[in-house]
């Protein structure tokens, strides 16, 4: 598992921005490590460790997504400080509007893009993380930076 | 490197930092629990489970499994010209394969249909194309490409993304939307002679979804220096402006289904008077998904003008035939129609990059 902890940061700062915060960021990347260890003889190709782990950190953000919004259901907001109007503080105003139009993307678009342009993953590794295939990646991609693009309105 | 893309990562950079390094608390691994008493019942009614869902799929198949795609109506198109992993095929419209386009100078990038011909963009460089003419036969054997006259032509944007290609209904002109050295831009293109005409602006902005009226003069796209909105540009029209381009609409739009949303792309029918947009609804349901639609608009007013038909997931892509009947549609890669108001897939192959009947 020291490949898990080399990449901690890099896992935690993925799963902020997913899921917007720091504190559930720590907690599903704690928790992906986790379900790993308790998986680990079962894991044949240990050449693949990174991409599973990666995926493994997508799948829980997915969960703390599908939660909060079920908590929206009934009437409980959650404001990720990523997105909030306080991190316009911390990184500026114009970070924020980027955040803001990435939280109006479809789920998928914005894991994507993360995997891509945070992470500079390639087709094959961000199809295998979100297990689909390469060209719905390229294609989620394109959508979504066209999307983005006219939010911002600007060239996708 | 885009400016969206450029902000993505200086977002994603500033954000990652806010985590320093050294400041997260240690991995822990959990303490091995030894094996519940309940896991025997558990494995037990697990392979029930798997035993009955395995006679069920064996049914299925038994019985022919899914059914397969309908052939269309009379009337309707009965090939299309499909763009795959860089080559160009031609199908029936049940996703058959029939015939492979000869191979041009560069790989297939982006087709464009008419009631008699096809277009396709070949990609020759990073950023240049060329283009083809291809006729099909009554059986959808594909005539030798002929490239048509002029330069390459450059664009950054590339082929692939939201409708940026488009032929008019006579076969006289191409349309190219896209993005060059950072300036939004159409290019039409005269396929007989090779000339072409540039409208751009001086800012930014998305431009996408290229569509031509029935009038083969008027075109559509979506653009706006700050929002994007649905635009008609009259390419007989003096200047060279984008912005010479009337707004028929903003793209974001109220519509009983899906609700608020944003319209991601649309094409003119070929009744002249309606268009048909597809449009992303807010988002709903356990997976922070939204909900997708085609709906038809007014060409005149761009107000709903008809009923939404429901799409499985976001496509950025509808073509039309010559009726307006039939609407192929491309699904993160899988091809599918609209007719009467219903979705269908048309294949479980999920590899294509752009596709026209």
């Amino acid at each position: 598992m020291t490949l898990f902890r080399e990449h901690q940061l890099s896992l935690t700062r993925t799963a902020l921005m997913i899921v917007g915060d720091r504190a559930t960021a720590e907690d599903v990347v704690q928790d992906a490590f986790a379900e790993t260890h308790r998986r680990i003889g079962r894991l044949t190709d240990h050449d693949r460790m990174l991409p599973y782990v990666r995926a493994a950190v997508v799948n829980r953000c997915r969960t703390v997504l599908r939660r909060r919004a079920l908590a929206l259901r009934v009437g409980r907001v959650h404001e990720p400080p990523v997105w909030s109007a306080e991190s316009a503080a911390m990184l500026g105003e114009d970070r924020r509007e980027v955040f803001l139009a990435l939280r109006r993307l479809p789920r998928r678009q914005r894991e994507a893009l993360v995997l891509r342009y945070y992470l500079d993953v390639d087709d094959a590794e961000i199809a295998e993380v979100m297990g689909i295939s390469r060209s719905t990646v390229r294609s989620t991609i394109a959508r979504a930076l066209a999307a983005l693009g006219r939010q911002l309105g600007e060239n996708a | 490197m885009t400016t969206t893309e450029r902000r993505l990562r200086t977002a994603f950079e500033d954000a990652a930092r806010t985590i320093e390094p050294g400041s997260l608390a240690p991995l822990t691994i959990p303490s091995r629990r030894r094996r519940g008493t309940w896991t025997v019942p558990v494995a037990v009614a697990a392979a029930l489970a798997m035993v009955l869902v395995g006679a069920t799929l064996i049914g299925d198949r038994m019985r022919g499994g899914p059914p397969p795609a309908q052939a269309l109506a009379a009337g309707g198109p009965q090939h299309i010209l499909a763009v795959r992993a860089g080559r160009a095929v031609v199908e029936d419209v049940t996703g058959h394969r029939l015939f492979e386009v000869p191979r041009a100078e560069g790989r297939y990038r982006a087709v464009a249909g008419t009631a008699r011909e096809f277009f396709l963009a070949v990609q020759t460089t990073e950023d240049t194309y060329s283009f083809y003419r291809v006729t099909l036969g009554a059986d959808g054997a594909p005539s030798r490409p002929r490239k048509l006259p002029g330069p390459l032509f450059r664009t950054q944007t590339g082929f692939g993304k939201p409708e940026n290609l488009a032929a008019s209904p006579d076969g006289s002109k191409l349309a190219v939307v896209g993005t060059v050295d950072g300036h939004a831009q159409v290019d039409v293109i005269d396929v007989r002679t090779g000339a072409h005409r540039i409208w751009r602006t001086p800012e930014g902005g998305a431009i996408t979804s290229a569509t031509w009226s029935q009038d083969n003069r008027t075109l559509g796209f979506l653009w706006g220096p700050k929002a994007a909105d649905l635009r008609l540009l009259d390419t007989r029209g003096d200047g060279a402006e984008l912005e010479d381009a009337r707004v028929l609409r903003g793209s974001s739009i109220r519509s009983r289904a899906p609700g608020f949303g944003l319209i991601n792309v649309f094409v003119f029918n070929p009744d002249g008077r309606t268009l048909t947009a597809q449009v992303q609804g807010t988002k709903t349901g356990d997976h922070d998904d939204t909900g997708y639609v085609l709906l038809p608009l007014s060409a005149s007013t761009g107000e709903p003008a008809g009923r939404p038909v429901r799409l499985p997931s976001d496509s950025f892509f509808v073509k039309t035939d010559t009726t307006g009947r039939h609407l192929l549609q491309i699904i993160d890669g899988r091809p599918g129609r609209v007719e009467d108001g219903r979705f269908s897939w048309i294949s479980r192959a999920a590899d294509y990059d752009d596709a026209a009947w």
